[in-house]
C-alpha cells in the first residue's frame, strides 16, 4: 500500500514537472510572445509581483465558496429530510429544485444581481454560489436516507425503536456515504459558482480572483492572469482534496469505497 | 426432554389468513408451537413462510383470524435473524450485538450480556471487527448473537444459512442446536432444505404453494442430542424421503388445488 501511495503521488507530480520544463522549453525555444502564452517562469514573477492582491483575491473567492458550500449544505441536508419525512413536501418542493438546478445560473445572475447586489455583491455571489452548490447534496442525500436496509429497519422496528433512535442509529449512518459523495461534488460546483457569478457581476464590488483574471485579462497581463488562474486551480484541487479527506476519515473502517484490498 | 412429552402452546395460529390486495399470501392458517420445540416450516417459495414469521414478529397484521400468545409471555419477546445477516456497516461486532439492548434503553447488566452473547455463539476476540472484515459464517454468528442477547422466548429464524457453504451451515447448524439445547427456548426455523429440517427440528410443517396451507405436519421423533452421526442414520433418511416426496406432491400443479 505504501508503494502505491507512493506512486500515486510521485507519477503526476513527475508529469508535472516534466509539462511545465517542456512549456518553459518551448516558449523561449519559439520565442512565443508573452501575451500569446507566457512562460511559467514569467507567471511565477509575476506571481510574487502581486502576491499581496491575489492573496486578498484568492481570500475573497475563498470565503464566498466556503459560505456557499456551508450554506449549501445546510440547506440541502435540512431539504433532504423534511423530503424523506414529508412525502407531500417533497412533491411539492423537488420540481422547483430541480428547476433551480437545471437554469444556468449564468442566465440568472443579471438578475439576482439586480436584485441582492447593487450594495451588496458579495450576497448576491452567495446566492448563486449556493444555488449551483446544494442540488448534490440535496439529492443525495435524499437516496441515501431511502436506502435503508429495509431489514434493518424491520429489526428496529422489532425492538421498539422510537422514531429519533431510527433516525439516530440507521437513516443517518445509512446516508452518510452518499452525502459525503454529494458533498465533494459541491464542493467543487460552488466554487465554479462563485466564479461565473465574479465573471457576471464584473467589477460591481466584486475582487475575487475571476475578477482580477478579467481586469488582467482586459490590460493584456497575461502573465498575471494565468498566476491568477493557477490561483484558482490551487484552491479547487485543496477543497477536493480536504473532502476526500473527510470522506476517508469517516468512512474509512466500514465503507466499501473507502476500504482498499491491503 | 423429549418431544413426546406434553407441553403448553406458546403461540397459536387460529385460522390465520394474510392478503396483500388480490393475493393471498397465508390461507385460514391454524396450528401451535409448544414451549421448548424446535419447528422448521418447509415449503416452495412464495408460499408465506417468511410471513408467517413476520406476523409472529409484529411486523405485520393478519388480514383475518387471529395470533395468540401464551398468557404467561405478555410482552411477546423475540428474535428475529434474517436471511442476510443484516448487521450495521458502520458498527462493530460488539455495537451491532448490543443494539436491541440500546433501542430498548436497557443498561443493566449490559455489558456481561454483550460478552456472554458473543462467546456463546463464537466470536470472542472479534469484538472489535466490523461486518466487513468477517467471513459470511461470522456475520450469522454476530446476527444469532444479537437475536440471543435479550433471551427472547421465540426465535425466529428466516433461511438464516441459505447462503453459506456447505460446512460453515452443517457447523453452524451443530452449533445452533446446542445453543437451543441449553437455553429451552423455542424456534421456528424456515429453510427450503428438508435435510436441514430433518437434522435441526423435533417437527417439521410442510406448507403448499400460495396460498400457503399446511399440508403435513410431521414429529421428527428422535431424540437430541443429535450430532453428525445422526446424518447416516435410517430413520434420518426416512423422514427426509417422506418429507421431499409430500414436497414433490404439493408441487405438482393437480394436487395443489
Amino acid at each position: 500500500m505504501k508503494s502505491s501511495l507512493l506512486a500515486r503521488i510521485v507519477a503526476p507530480v513527475l508529469f508535472g514537472i516534466t509539462l511545465i520544463l517542456l512549456w518553459e522549453f518551448l516558449v523561449r525555444y519559439f520565442e512565443v510572445r508573452v501575451f500569446v502564452l507566457p512562460a511559467p517562469s514569467a507567471i511565477w514573477a509575476s506571481l510574487i509581483e502581486n502576491f499581496p492582491s491575489l492573496m486578498v483575491s484568492l481570500w475573497f473567492t475563498f470565503r464566498i465558496t466556503l459560505l456557499a458550500l456551508v450554506l449549501a449544505t445546510l440547506g440541502g441536508v435540512a431539504l433532504a429530510f423534511l423530503f424523506t419525512t414529508s412525502r407531500a413536501a417533497e412533491t411539492t418542493l423537488f420540481p422547483y429544485a430541480v428547476v433551480l438546478q437545471v437554469t444556468p445560473v449564468v442566465s440568472i445572475a443579471p438578475l439576482i444581481l439586480i436584485w441582492v447586489g447593487v450594495d451588496h455583491v458579495e450576497r448576491a455571489l452567495l446566492i448563486l454560489a449556493w444555488i449551483v452548490a446544494f442540488f448534490p447534496i440535496l439529492s443525495n442525500t435524499v437516496f441515501g436516507l431511502k436506502s435503508v436496509d429495509p431489514n434493518l429497519r424491520d429489526l428496529f422496528r422489532i425492538y421498539g425503536a422510537s422514531r429519533w433512535q431510527v433516525l439516530l442509529r440507521l437513516n443517518i449512518p445509512s446516508a452518510l456515504p452518499h452525502f459525503l459523495a454529494g458533498l465533494k461534488i459541491s464542493g467543487g460546483l460552488s466554487l465554479v459558482g462563485t466564479v461565473v457569478a465574479e465573471f457576471v457581476a464584473g467589477s460591481g464590488g466584486s475582487t475575487g480572483l475571476a475578477w482580477r483574471i478579467m481586469e488582467a485579462g482586459n490590460r493584456l497581463q497575461i502573465p498575471k492572469m494565468f498566476a491568477a488562474l493557477l490561483l484558482l486551480s490551487v484552491l479547487g484541487i485543496a477543497i477536493y482534496f480536504s473532502l476526500s479527506a473527510l470522506e476517508h476519515l469517516l468512512l474509512r473502517r466500514w465503507h466499501v469505497s473507502a476500504r482498499r484490498e491491503g | 426432554m423429549s418431544s413426546l412429552e406434553p407441553s403448553e402452546p406458546l403461540i397459536d395460529f387460529a385460522g390465520v389468513s394474510r392478503r396483500f390486495d388480490n393475493l393471498v399470501a397465508l390461507s385460514d392458517l391454524s396450528f401451535s408451537v409448544n414451549r421448548g420445540d424446535f419447528v422448521s416450516l418447509v415449503g416452495p417459495s412464495g408460499c408465506g413462510k417468511s410471513t408467517i414469521l413476520r406476523l409472529i414478529a409484529g411486523l405485520a397484521e393478519a388480514s383475518a383470524g387471529e395470533i395468540r400468545w401464551s398468557a404467561r409471555e405478555p410482552d411477546h419477546r423475540v428474535g428475529f435473524v434474517f436471511q442476510e445477516p443484516t448487521l450495521m456497516p458502520w458498527a462493530s461486532v460488539e455495537r451491532n450485538v448490543r443494539l436491541p439492548l440500546d433501542l430498548q434503553g436497557n443498561a443493566v447488566g449490559s455489558a456481561d450480556k454483550v460478552r456472554n452473547a458473543i462467546s456463546r455463539v463464537g466470536l470472542e476476540g472479534f469484538e472489535r471487527a466490523m461486518p466487513g472484515e468477517l467471513s459470511g459464517g461470522m456475520k450469522m454468528r454476530a446476527s444469532l448473537a444479537r437475536a440471543l442477547i435479550t433471551s427472547p422466548s421465540l426465535l425466529l429464524l428466516d433461511e438464516p444459512f441459505a447462503a453459506l457453504d456447505e460446512i460453515t451451515r452443517f457447523k453452524l447448524n451443530d452449533d445452533l442446536l446446542s445453543l437451543w439445547q441449553n437455553g429451552r427456548w423455542t424456534v421456528v426455523f424456515v429453510t427450503h432444505s428438508v435435510y436441514e429440517a430433518v437434522y435441526l427440528s423435533n417437527r417439521v410443517i410442510v406448507m403448499t404453494p400460495r396460498p400457503g396451507r399446511i399440508a403435513e405436519d410431521i414429529s421428527i421423533d428422535v431424540p437430541y442430542p443429535r450430532d453428525e452421526s445422526f446424518r447416516a442414520d435410517p430413520a434420518y433418511h426416512d423422514y427426509c424421503q417422506q418429507l421431499s416426496a409430500r414436497l414433490r406432491d404439493v408441487m405438482t400443479p393437480e394436487s395443489a388445488g
